[in-house]
Formats: C-alpha cells, structure tokens, sequence
C-alpha cells in the first residue's frame, strides 16, 4: 500500500522572483527620467527577466490547478534547526552592531564564543582556544600585518601598548 | 607578446620564483579539502583580504595552488569515510570507499592522487599550448558579440549546473538586474541605490561574494550537520606496500587518466559545467567503454581514476573561458576573477594584448603546482588517513566570523559586512528554494560589463536594438543561445513522453 502523500509546496519558489520583480520594478522606478542610455541596460534585462518570471508563473499555477503541488511555502528546515540559524543571525547582528564600541578583536571574540556555545560547544580548551586564538590572528594579520584599518576598541589599545604599537 | 620557446622559458622561471606563495596554498588546499564545507571558494574568501594585498603574480600562484591542490584533497575523505570533501569527488565516492571496505584505502588514495595530479598536468600543458589560437579570439569578438557571448555564457550555467534551467535563467538575468545598480556609465546618475552612498560605485562584489557562499552554505551546513547520522572517520594503518601497490596500479591504467583528464579538460571549459559534471560523466563514460563494466561500484581502481582525473582536469578548463572571453567558468574563477578586477586587471579578449604575463602564466603556474604536487603524491597518501574532520560547532563560527570580517576589508567600510549577511540570507532562500546562487554571482559579476558592451552596441546602432543581430558570429552565438535552452526541453519532452507510453495502463 503507498503511502498518501499531498500536494509538493513550492510558495517558496517564488520568493526569488518575487524580489526580482520587486526590484526590477524599483530600478525602473529610479530611471524613469533619466536618458535612454542610463535606461538601456535594465530595460533590456528587466523585460527578459519579466518574461522569465511570467513563464515560471504559468508553471506555477499550471501544477496548482493540476493538484501536484500548493502554495504553502517551506524552506526544508527543521524547527531545532531553523532556531539555531536564526540565533546565529542574531548574533552576527549583535556583532556588527557592537562592532564600532568593543573593537574587532574583542566583538570578533565575543561572537566567535557565543556562536560556538549556541552550536553546542562544550570543551572549555576548545572555547577559550579559538574565540582567543582567532581574533589575536586577525589582529596580528589585518589589522597590524596589513594595516587594515578595522573598528579599534579597548583589546586593541592593550594590545598595542603591550607590544608597543601605541604609535604617535 | 608572443608565446615562443624563451616566453615559455621566462613564465616557468616567474612561476617557479613564486614557490613561497605555491607551496603554503598547496597546504592549505590539501588541508581544506578534506573538510566538507570547506570549498575552494570558500577558503579564497576567507583569505581575500591577504590576495587583495598581494602582489598580483603572487596572489594568482597561491589561489591556483589552492584551487588544484584542493581538488586533489577532496577525494580523501570521499575513499576513507565516504563523504566527499567537494562536489567534484562526490563520484569518487561510489568506487573509492567499496576499496576501503575492501581493505584498499591506501592503493585507493594513490591512486586518487595519481590521477589527479597527472590528469592536472598534462590537461594544463595542453591548454598552454593551444592558448595562442585561443588569444586570437581578441581579434573576433566585439561588443555586439560580447553582449551575446554573455547571455549564452549565463544561459549554460542555467542549463547546465541549476536543477531547474527556467530557475536558473531568473537567478542569472536577477544577478545581472543586481549588477546594474549604482551610478551610469554615461551620466554618473544613481540607480538604484537604495539611498546609500557606499552603492554608488556598483554592487561591492567581495560582500556580495561572501554573502552568496559563505554564509549562506554556513546557514545551510547548521540542517546538513545536526541531522543524524554523520560518519565519523575511521583510523587507518599506513604501509609502505600498499602505497606502491597503489602506485603499480595507476601505471596500469595509465591511459584512463589520461583519456578522462582531457574529457574533463573539454567539460570545464563550458561554463557552468564544472567538477561535478565533469567527475560523473568521465565515471559513466569510464563505464561504458570499460570491458567489465559489472566490476564498477565493487571498488574497481578506473572507477576512482576516471572521476580524480576530470576533477582535476577542469581546473584548467575552467580558467580557459574566464581569460579567453571573461565568462568565469565557475565559482572559483568567479572569485579569482574578482581579485583580478580588484588589481587593475580586466579578463577577456584583450588580456592576451594587455597583460600577457597574466593570460599565459595562469595556467603555467597551474603546471609548476601540479609539477611541486608531485613528490607529496606518496607521503601523503601515507598519511591522510590520519586527517581527522573538523566539527561543525567551530567550523561554522569560524567560517561566518572570518569571512564576515573580510568583508570589510576589500573597502573598509562597516556597510559591507551588513551587506555580505544581508546576500547571505538571500543566498540561503536561493539555495533553499532551487535557485542557483552562482548564477546570480556570475550574473551580478557581468553586470557592469554587460552594459558597457550593451550600450557601445546601442551606440554603434544609433539607438536600433537589432544591432545585436547585425553580426553573422553573435547570429551563429544567437542561435547556439536559443538550441541550447531549446534542445534539453525537447529531449526532456520526448523522454517524458516515451516513459508514460512504457507505463502501463
């Protein structure tokens, strides 16, 4: 006996287009006044792109009304999961927002701790190690070695006072 | 600059000076490949910040060495625990890990890395030497051909490397709608610029690069990773007699390397094709020629070598669109591409005329790579067995904190690493939903260049769209576009169509 399964859900497949849409409408929204030459280029690919989206569409709404497939979108992650990404997100959010007052070396540290112990990371050597470890490398490659001009804060005055890059 | 004899002389002594820039990305391919996860594209993201301050000669030698040296690794992990460690190696699963089980891991990764690295060699000679006819290539093609050339170029890698080509074509021609923003070309009025200041030179290409792979296959390791049933790797004995074992074996069959590198020399030439493709087709085709064809899949020696061989032999192929007419030819080529615009340098028909040392030493330093591979064969198929993986609760922090960080450092500026989170969830939504997301980098990445040849075209035509039909070579590309969205549709159809006839009622 098979088993009775419903419709595939493709909503989701729609996003893509809908934010290409989305945008090719606010391109063309920006160049309304402008000469043709500054227009040429999204004109050309804005209508080839509208055509493709129409065709996938049609596809779209041919599977519906066959009963293949619905509207419901998913994006195949389980609920742990689909958690633990969004936590994720939010501490890269956190990081870049915290970014300018800690310092990269410090922030990178912090995220890098935290991202870890969100994933499950329980080994304190393995913790310490890379959220100190990492930063300390950025530092010493980017930021001295290339002269990367990243968001300093308190860890890299320390540093550079312990190690005499005060500079003027 | 011609490539005579002294050129040639000249370019290998260039190369060979660089071995302190080949020599640590040949360790770092070696030791990223094995790591699922840790594609070439990646780990050249990651590093962008180091290529982006380099010498540009030494930038190229280090990236090269990564790339080939990494095809060779991600093999490993394929024969010893059954996960490939990159697309391409994925094929090297079916035989490679049976000759595990078979108690021939050793003969097993002698032979990966034989083939590999002897497949990479003489397919990147080769290239060398039909690169004078294919620099002419210069003299042919015009901005009305370019504009087609484009389009075909985003049309194969819809066709060929999405699941779903109509998908496909939408990621590319939205990538190339991304690449339009910022200011005109003509004018210098902004497009689309959201209102910020940091768009008005384009799209940054190293955020949105950073977006689109890093992290979002970040995002996507997390469900791949947490889901039951990952292997860990298993310990494995060296011996010496084994690996000369291994080494017997590939002088055996040293014709399939041969024959399978230059079939994956051919497939990495098409853009979009790449390492996957190539590795399955040369396996099939392996097959099909082979007079035991029963012996596949049971842990047979061609059927390691025919995959390794045409995985390494695109790594030459690849290059070959991205120098010839600057259509990267994959993701790779796409970030190599990038550090070279970053450098001053365009791709393309005029690279040959422009900076030659660059055109023609891209893939002699693929050769000196594949030339210093050469003692490592041995030792190091001794010893990989004793790689252990990373796990995915560091790599993917690491990966996300790294990578989020060099996105500040193409530009300096603080909007780009919100930018390259900002792709990533959108490269998350592409790759979740079916979308190819290197459609849209490589759509994203022609942009700009796109229009440039788009409005000389127009220009040239006063105004007339049907200029781009007034060239008898973008006519002949038009209709090579057009056969291949139509072919594979037709050839679906009738295959559909001869499946519900054999069904029966």
């Amino acid at each position: 006996m098979s088993e009775r399964r419903g419709p595939t859900p493709i909503g989701q497949e729609l996003i893509i287009p809908g934010l290409a849409l989305g945008f090719t409408g606010y391109y063309f929204w920006t160049v309304q006044e402008l000469a043709w030459e500054a227009k040429a280029n999204g004109i050309v690919i804005g209508s080839i792109l509208a055509g493709l989206v129409a065709l996938l569409l049609l596809r779209t709404a041919l599977r519906v009304a066959r009963g293949q497939a619905s509207l419901r979108v998913t994006l195949g992650g389980d609920p742990r999961t689909d958690r633990l990404r969004v936590g994720l997100l939010a501490i890269m959010l956190a990081f870049l927002l915290a970014l300018p007052a800690l310092g990269t070396t410090l922030a990178l540290g912090l995220m890098l701790f935290a991202a870890m112990w969100l994933l499950g990371a329980r080994h304190w050597p393995t913790l310490l190690g890379v959220s100190v470890a990492t930063p300390l490398l950025v530092w010493a490659t980017l930021m001295v070695g290339l002269g990367t001009r990243f968001p300093s804060g308190p860890a890299e005055a320390a540093l550079g006072l312990l190690f005499g890059l005060g500079g003027d | 600059m011609a490539l005579d004899l002294a050129t040639v002389a000249d370019l290998f002594a260039r190369s060979f000076s660089l071995w302190w820039a080949i020599l640590p990305g040949i360790a770092l391919g070696l030791a990223v490949g094995v790591l699922p996860g840790f594609s070439p594209q990646n780990t050249l993201i990651i590093l962008l910040p180091l290529t982006l301050a380099m010498d540009v000669e030494a930038a190229l030698a280090f990236m090269i060495a990564l790339y080939c040296a990494n095809h060779l690794s991600g093999g490993i992990p394929a024969i010893l625990v059954n996960i490939p460690g990159s697309g391409g190696a994925a094929a090297t699963c079916i035989d490679g890990y049976q000759m595990t089980r078979n108690g021939q891991a050793q003969q097993a990764l002698v032979l990966s890395f034989v083939a590999s690295v002897v497949g990479g060699l003489i397919t990147s000679v080769a290239v060398l030497a039909i690169l004078p006819w294919l620099s002419q290539l210069g003299l042919v093609l015009r901005s009305v051909e370019m504009v087609v050339i484009i389009l075909f170029g985003l049309t194969l890698i819809a066709v060929l490397a999405a699941k779903d080509m109509l998908k496909g074509l939408i990621g590319g021609m939205f990538g190339l709608m991304l690449g339009a923003i910022g200011t005109d070309q003509v004018y210098s009025t902004p497009r689309a610029t959201f209102g910020f200041l940091e768009l008005y030179d384009g799209l940054p290409l190293v955020p949105v690069l950073i977006g689109l792979f890093a992290v979002s296959e970040c995002l996507v390791m997390l469900e791949q990773s947490f889901a039951p049933g990952a292997k860990p790797s298993k310990a494995q004995r060296p011996q010496w007699a084994d690996t000369l074992d291994g080494l017997r074996m590939s002088v055996t069959y040293w014709w399939q390397i041969v024959w399978t590198g230059f079939l994956g020399l051919v497939i990495g030439v098409i853009p979009g094709a790449g390492a996957y493709i190539a590795s399955f087709v040369a396996y099939q085709q392996s097959r099909l020629f082979s007079k035991t064809p029963e012996r596949y899949g049971t842990g047979f020696p061609p059927g390691v070598i025919a995959p390794e061989s045409a995985n390494n032999g695109v790594t030459s192929g690849t290059l070959v669109p991205t120098m010839t007419i600057g259509i990267p030819g994959g993701s790779t080529a796409a970030v190599m591409m990038i550090v070279l615009q970053y450098q001053g340098i365009v791709v393309g028909p005029r690279l040959f005329q422009d900076s030659p040392n660059i055109a023609y030493g891209v893939f002699v330093m693929m050769t000196v790579t594949y030339l210093l591979m050469i003692p490592l064969i041995l030792p190091l198929a001794r010893y990989a067995s004793k790689v252990v993986t990373v796990p995915v609760h560091v790599i993917v922090p690491l990966i996300l904190g790294l990578t989020v960080v060099g996105a500040f450092a193409d530009r300096e500026y603080m909007f780009d690493m919100g930018l390259a989170l900002a792709f990533g969830i959108l490269g998350y939504v592409a790759v979740k939903s079916g979308y190819h997301v290197t459609s849209i980098l490589i759509g994203v990445l022609l942009g700009p260049i796109f229009e440039r040849y788009l409005l000389r075209s127009l220009r040239i035509g006063q105004g007339d769209i049907m200029v781009l039909f007034s060239s008898p070579v973008a006519n002949a590309l038009w209709v090579l576009l057009v056969a291949s969205v139509v072919v594979p549709l037709w050839r679906e159809r009738r295959l559909a169509l001869r499946a519900s006839r054999k069904e029966p009622a």
